[in-house]
C-alpha cells in the first residue's frame, strides 16, 4: 500500500537516478560518432572555410582523444558549448530556441490527446464496423505522411486556404515585448498583450497540427487496442449497471484502465515528435531547435556548425529521457497495483 | 430413448478458404495487400524494363517547362523541364529497396541481439553480462530520435545514398533488439518451454525452434511497418538535403520535394508537389494498411474478433454411434469409489 | 395481491454468431413479488445467466437479440424501452451483483469511490437533477421510499460511535462528509465490522469476500426494487460463501427488495430462495417453493439433478450422471427439449412442448406459487430412482 504522497517522491527520485547512466551513456556515444573521423572533421564540418580556420580546427582535434574528451565534458557542463563557424554562440542560441520547440511540441500533444483519444474510444466502440474503419483510415494517412509532406502541403495549400499565418511564430519578426521565456504565447500573456496572443496562437496551429495529425496515429491505435481489452471486463458492466450514462462508462470507467497501456507508448510518441520539428520548424521557420538542428546539420545548403550539432544532439536525447521517465511517472501513478516504494 | 449419437466436428475449412474469409472481414487489409503487391511488381518492372513505364530519362530535358499535366507528361514538368511522372517512377525501386534493405539489415542484426539478450539472460553469468550490455547499448541508442542520430550519422560517414543507408541502419538495429527481446521474455517462461527442457532438449534448439516459431508473429508485423518508416526517414534525409540530390541521375521523392520547396515558386505549379508525395504517401499507405492488418490477424488479442467471422458455418453434427445396446455404458464420474466398475 | 415487481412473460432471446442461430432462452414466464427471493438453477449454459442478463438489457443487442416476451418492471414492459430511459432504470431499479467479484469492481478506483458513485446516481435522481426528471412526474423514478424506521435503525446500527469516525478523516474525503456517512452505513450493512480502514483501499488489495461484501454495498446503496445476483458465490471459497449467503439472506427484510438469485449450486439456492425455478436447455422445466422441488421433484431433470449432487457423508456408488450431453441451441430438440436424455420418454414428448403446469391437477393454471413442472408425465416422476 505504498501510495502516499511522499511515497511518489521516492519512486521519482528512484526513477531519476536510474536514468543518470543512460545520460551518460548518451553523452559519451555523441562523443565517439561525432569524433569518428578525426582527421576529416574539420574538411567535412566546414568545406567552405578558410585556411587559417582549418589549421586552427585541425590543431584542435589532433589532441590525445583523453584530452578531446576531457576538454569535451568540460564545456559541455560549464556552459560553453562552442560556436559556429561565424561565431555565434551555441548555448545562447539554443536556449533561445528550446522553448520553442517545448512549446510546440506541447500544442502537439494537446491536440494528440483531445482528438486521438477520443477517436481511439470511438474505435473501439464501433470495432469491426465503418467507425472503426474510418478512424484506421484517418490515423494511418497521418502516419503514412511524412513529416515534410504534411508541413509543404500544409504550409503551400492548406494555411492559404484558411487564412492560417505559415511562417514563424509572430506576425512581425521580434515582438513588441521582451521574450523572457520564449514561448511565444506565453510571452505575449504576460506581456498582456492581446492581439500578439491570439497571433501567437494563430501562429502555432498549423505547425501543431501538421505533427499532431502525423503522429497521432499510435496512440489512438494503443487506446483502440486496450479499450477493446477493457470493455467485455465485468466491471464495465458493473458501471453500466449503476445507471450510469454511456458516456460516463466510456470515459471515466474503461477509458481510466486502458490509459495504462497508452502511457507506454509515450516515449516512442515523444521521439516521433521531436524528429519531426527538425521538418516542421524548417518548412513554417518556426525558431526553435528543430530549424537549428536544420541547419546545424547543413540542411538546405546552408553552413554546417559543428558543435551545434552536438549539442542538439545531445539535447534531443535528453528529451526523449526526459519524455519517457514522465511515462513512467504517469503509468505508476495510473496503475493502482504500482507500489511506489 | 432416441438413438445415442455423438457431436463431430465439421471438417476443417481450406487454408485459402480461411485466408479469404479473414481478408473478406477485412477488407481494408484486403486492400493493402492488393496495393503493395501492385507497387511491388510497378518496381520490378521499373528496374528491369524501364522502357515500358517510364517515357523519360530522369535529366532529360522535354523542351516543356512548368508544363500542366497532360497526356504526354502526367505530372507536368518542372523548372529544368524534366518530366516529373519518370522521375517519380524512377525513384520507386530506389526508395522501396532502401526499405526492405535496412529494415531487413536491422532485423537480421537487431533481432539475433535481442534473442540473445533475452533468452540467456540469467544474472552473474558470462552470458548474463553480455546481455546485460547489450540492453544498456541498446537503450542509449534508443534516446536518440532515428532521424538525428542519422543526420549526425550522415556528417561523419559522408553524403550520398550509401553513407546515408548506412547511418540509417546504424541507427535502426536498436528497435528490433527491444521488441524480440520483449517477445522472448514474454515466451521464455511459458510451460511447454519448460516441458520441453525436460525433455532433455538443448538450450539452443529451443531458442531456434520454439522461441523464435512465437516471436515470428509480432516480428512480421513490425516488419511490415517498418518498410514505410524506413523509408519515410530516408526521404526526409533526403528532403533536407543531406542524401540524395535532385535533379540528379538517380531520383528520390524526398529531394524532389526538398528541391521543389526551396527554389520554386511552388504554390502555383500544386502537382509538383502532389507527384513525389502522392508516390510516397501511397506506397507508405499500403505498408501501413497491410501491416495493421496483419496486426489484427496474428496478435492473439485480437484475433477472437476474427474467429467468429472465419468459424465454420455447419454447427456440429450429430452422427448416430455404431455400437448397439439399449442403454450406453453409464460414465463414471470423478473417483467412482466402486473398484469394480469399468474405468 | 401485491403487484409483482418483475414480470417477465414469455421471453425468448436468441444469439447470432457466425456459428448459428442460437435459442439461449425459449418461452420462460417468471414473476418475482416484493420481498421475495426466486432462485434459477440449472447446468452451464441453460441461459440462466443470459435470462439474468437480458432483464437489465445488458445483453450486447447485435450477437443478442430478444425475439419475442414482455419484461414488464413495476408496471412498464423493458423491451421496447429506448436506451436512454433503460438506463433509469439500472442502478435505482434494478441492480446487480456478478460472479468475479474482482473484475468487477474497477480495479482503478479506491472502495470509497466506487460505493459513492452509486450514491450520488441515486442522490441526482432523487433531487431531479438528472435530465429525465423534467418536472411532473415520472414513471421512472424508481427511488425506494424513505426508510422505515425498523430498517433505520438497523442502517445506523453503528459500531462507531459518530464523533470517532472524523479522526480517521483523510484529507481528500472532508468535504464530502455526508456522503461519506452513508458509504460508511452500507459497509456497515454488509457486516463489514471497521469500514473506516477499507475506505481508502483498492479492490486488489482486499480478500475476496471483502470484495463480494463491496459488490453487495455497491448495489444495495442505490436501494433497488429489484436486485439481480448472477452467481454471486461461485467464486468464492466454501466459509466465505456461508458468510455472504447469511449476509444475503438477513439483508432480504431490511431492504426491502426482491432478488433474483441465479446459481448452479443446488445448496445454494436451496439455503436462499422462497421459490425456484429450473432451467433446461433454455426453458423453464420446474418451478415451486423450494422446498417441495427440491424435496419431491416432478420432472425428470429436476430428480436427476438432484440425484448427481454428491453428498458427502455418503457412500453411495458410483457419481451419477446425466447420460448424454446438453443440446445444442442451435437446434435443439423437437418437443420437449430433455426426451433424448429422459429415462420417461414417450412419442408425445416429441409433439408439442409440454406447458409449465401446476403438478396438481386440481389446481387452475394461472395460480400463483404452485409447484408447476412442464413434463407430460410429473406424476410418474417420484416413481424414478
Amino acid at each position: 500500500m505504498g501510495r502516499s504522497p511522499s511515497d511518489l517522491l521516492l519512486f521519482i527520485g528512484k526513477r531519476l537516478l536510474q536514468l543518470l547512466p543512460v545520460l551518460l551513456g548518451v553523452i559519451l556515444l555523441t562523443f565517439v560518432v561525432s569524433h569518428l573521423r578525426l582527421t576529416g572533421i574539420c574538411n567535412e564540418w566546414y568545406p567552405k572555410a578558410g585556411s587559417a580556420t582549418i589549421a586552427a580546427c585541425n590543431a584542435k582535434y589532433s589532441q590525445p582523444i583523453a584530452t578531446q574528451l576531457v576538454v569535451y565534458f568540460e564545456s559541455l557542463l560549464g556552459g560553453n558549448w562552442g560556436a559556429s563557424i561565424s561565431g555565434v554562440q551555441v548555448f545562447p542560441a539554443i536556449s533561445a530556441a528550446l522553448p520553442e520547440t517545448v512549446e510546440l511540441v506541447l500544442a502537439s500533444l494537446f491536440l494528440m490527446v483531445v482528438i486521438g483519444i477520443p477517436l481511439g474510444v470511438i474505435a473501439a466502440q464501433y470495432a469491426g464496423r465503418w467507425g472503426d474503419h474510418l478512424v484506421r483510415i484517418f490515423y494511418l494517412s497521418g502516419w503514412a505522411t511524412p513529416t515534410y509532406l504534411g508541413a509543404v502541403v500544409a504550409a503551400v495549400f492548406i494555411g492559404p486556404y484558411l487564412g492560417l499565418p505559415t511562417r514563424g511564430d509572430f506576425s512581425t519578426v521580434s515582438p513588441p515585448f521582451p521574450q523572457r521565456t520564449h514561448m511565444s504565447v506565453l510571452d505575449a500573456l504576460l506581456a498582456l498583450n492581446l492581439p500578439y496572443t491570439f497571433d501567437a496562437i494563430a501562429h502555432l496551429i498549423l505547425p501543431a497540427a501538421v505533427l499532431a495529425f502525423i503522429n497521432m496515429g499510435i496512440a489512438t491505435r494503443m487506446t483502440r487496442a486496450s479499450m477493446l481489452e477493457v470493455l467485455p471486463l465485468d466491471y464495465v458492466r458493473s458501471a453500466r449497471m449503476k445507471g450510469l450514462s454511456e458516456f460516463w462508462v466510456l470515459y471515466k470507467h474503461a477509458l481510466r484502465n486502458a490509459l495504462i497501456t497508452t502511457t507506454t507508448v509515450l516515449g516512442i510518441t515523444a521521439g516521433g515528435l521531436l524528429a519531426g520539428t527538425v521538418v516542421v520548424e524548417e518548412v513554417f521557420n518556426w525558431p526553435g531547435i528543430g530549424l537549428y538542428a536544420y541547419s546545424s546539420i547543413g540542411g538546405g545548403g546552408s553552413v554546417p556548425n559543428f558543435d551545434g550539432a552536438i549539442a542538439v544532439v545531445i539535447m534531443f536525447a535528453i528529451a526523449v529521457v526526459v519524455a519517457n521517465l514522465v511515462a513512467d511517472i504517469l503509468y505508476g501513478v495510473l496503475d493502482p497495483r504500482v507500489d511506489w516504494r | 430413448m432416441a438413438a445415442p449419437t455423438r457431436t463431430v466436428a465439421p471438417r476443417p475449412d481450406h487454408p485459402v478458404l480461411v485466408f479469404w474469409r479473414v481478408m473478406k472481414a477485412n477488407p481494408l487489409s484486403l486492400f493493402g495487400f492488393l496495393l503493395v503487391a501492385v507497387i511491388g511488381i510497378t518496381a520490378v518492372v521499373v528496374l528491369v524494363a524501364p522502357h515500358l513505364l517510364v517515357p523519360y530519362a530522369p535529366q532529360q530535358e522535354t523542351g516543356a517547362i512548368f508544363a500542366s499535366p497532360s497526356w504526354q507528361h502526367p505530372l507536368g514538368t518542372d523548372a529544368l523541364g524534366y518530366d516529373a511522372y519518370s522521375n517519380v517512377m524512377l525513384a520507386l525501386p530506389l526508395d522501396l529497396g532502401i526499405g526492405f534493405a535496412v529494415a531487413g539489415s536491422a532485423l537480421l542484426l537487431g533481432g539475433t541481439l535481442g534473442l540473445i539478450a533475452g533468452f540467456f539472460d540469467t544474472p552473474g553469468t558470462g552470458s548474463g553480462w553480455l546481455s546485460l550490455s547489450i540492453m544498456r547499448v541498446t537503450d542509449i541508442f534508443l534516446s536518440f530520435p532515428s532521424l538525428i542520430l542519422a543526420l549526425a550519422l550522415t556528417r561523419v560517414l559522408g553524403l550520398g545514398v550509401g553513407p546515408t543507408v548506412l547511418a540509417i541502419s546504424l541507427t535502426w538495429w536498436p528497435y528490433y533488439v527491444r521488441l524480440v527481446r520483449g517477445e522472448v521474455l514474454a515466451v521464455k517462461h511459458l510451460p511447454y518451454i519448460n516441458a520441453a527442457r525436460a525433455a532433455g532438449v538443448t538450450e539452443g534448439r529451443i531458442l531456434l525452434r520454439h522461441v523464435v516459431r512465437n516471436v515470428l508473429e509480432p516480428v512480421v508485423v513490425f516488419f511490415t511497418l517498418d518498410v514505410g518508416t524506413v523509408l519515410v526517414t530516408y526521404s526526409t534525409i533526403a528532403f533536407i538535403g543531406v542524401a540524395s540530390r535532385y535533379p540528379g541521375p538517380q531520383p528520390e521523392w524526398g529531394a524532389m520535394l526538398g528541391y521543389y520547396q526551396q527554389t520554386e515558386p511552388i504554390s502555383a505549379y500544386p502537382w509538383l508537389i502532389l507527384a513525389p508525395g502522392l508516390a510516397v504517401f501511397v506506397t507508405v499507405f499500403a505498408f501501413s494498411l497491410l501491416g495493421d492488418g496483419l496486426r489484427d490477424i496474428l496478435d492473439p488479442r485480437t484475433r477472437r474478433a476474427f474467429v467468429r467471422s472465419v468459424a465454420p458455418h455447419e454447427p456440429p453434427k450429430e452422427v448416430p454411434v455404431a455400437e448397439p445396446g439399449p442403454e450406453p455404458a453409464p460414465p463414471t464420474g470423478i473417483g467412482a469409489s466402486d473398484p469394480g466398475a469399468s474405468g | 395481491m401485491t403487484e409483482p415487481v418483475l414480470d417477465v412473460q414469455d421471453l425468448s432471446i436468441t444469439y447470432t454468431v457466425g456459428a448459428g442461430v442460437f435459442q439461449a432462452v425459449s418461452g420462460v414466464s417468471l414473476k418475482i413479488f416484493p420481498r421475495r427471493v426466486v432462485g434459477i438453477v440449472g447446468e452451464t449454459g441453460c441461459g440462466k445467466s443470459t435470462l439474468a442478463q437480458a432483464i437489465p438489457r445488458l445483453l450486447p443487442e447485435p450477437p443478442a437479440s430478444i425475439g419475442s416476451g414482455r419484461i414488464i418492471f413495476r408496471g412498464t414492459d423493458l423491451v421496447p424501452l429506448p436506451k436512454r430511459q433503460l438506463r433509469m432504470v439500472r442502478g435505482t431499479g434494478i441492480g446487480m451483483i456478478f460472479q468475479e467479484p474482482l473484475n468487477s469492481l474497477n480495479p482503478a478506483f479506491r472502495v470509497y469511490d466506487q460505493i459513492v458513485e452509486s450514491i450520488q446516481v441515486r442522490h441526482y435522481r432523487e433531487m431531479g437533477w438528472t435530465r429525465s426528471f423534467q418536472g411532473g412526474e415520472n414513471p421512472f423514478d424508481y427511488s425506494k421510499p424513505p426508510i422505515t424506521a425498523s430498517a433505520a435503525t438497523s442502517l445506523t446500527r453503528a459500531v462507531v460511535p459518530a464523533g470517532a469516525a472524523e479522526e480517521l478523516v483523510r484529507d481528500r474525503l472532508q468535504s464530502r462528509s455526508d456522503y461519506r456517512r452513508e458509504v460508511l452505513e452500507y459497509l456497515r450493512l454488509v457486516r463489514i465490522n471497521d469500514p473506516e480502514t477499507i475506505l481508502g483501499l483498492y479492490p486488489h488489495e482486499l480478500s475476496g469476500g471483502m470484495r463480494q461484501r463491496i459488490m453487495i454495498a455497491m448495489a444495495l446503496s442505490a436501494k433497488p426494487s429489484l436486485l439481480i445476483a448472477d452467481e454471486p458465490t461461485s467464486a468464492l471459497d466454501v466459509t466465505i460463501q456461508a458468510q455472504v449467503l447469511t449476509l444475503m439472506k438477513e439483508l432480504i427484510d431490511e431492504v426491502d427488495a426482491a432478488i433474483l438469485f441465479i446459481s448452479h449450486d443446488l445448496g445454494v439456492i436451496a439455503e436462499t430462495a422462497d421459490e425456484v425455478g429450473v432451467m433446461y436447455a433454455g426453458r423453464l422445466v420446474e418451478y415451486g417453493p423450494v422446498a417441495e422441488v427440491f424435496q419431491s421433484p416432478r420432472h425428470p431433470y429436476t430428480k436427476a439433478l438432484l440425484r448427481a449432487a454428491p453428498s458427502t457423508y455418503k457412500s453411495e456408488g458410483p457419481l451419477h450422471s446425466i447420460a448424454g450431453s446438453v443440446p445444442n441451441l442451435s437446434r435443439p430438440p423437437a418437443g420437449c427439449r430433455f426426451h433424448p436424455r429422459c429415462p420417461l420418454v414417450q412419442e408425445v414428448c416429441r409433439g408439442a412442448p409440454p406447458p409449465l403446469d401446476p403438478v396438481d391437477p386440481k389446481v387452475p393454471k394461472g395460480a400463483e406459487g404452485v409447484h408447476r413442472s412442464a413434463c407430460y408425465f410429473a406424476a410418474e416422476v417420484p416413481t424414478l430412482p
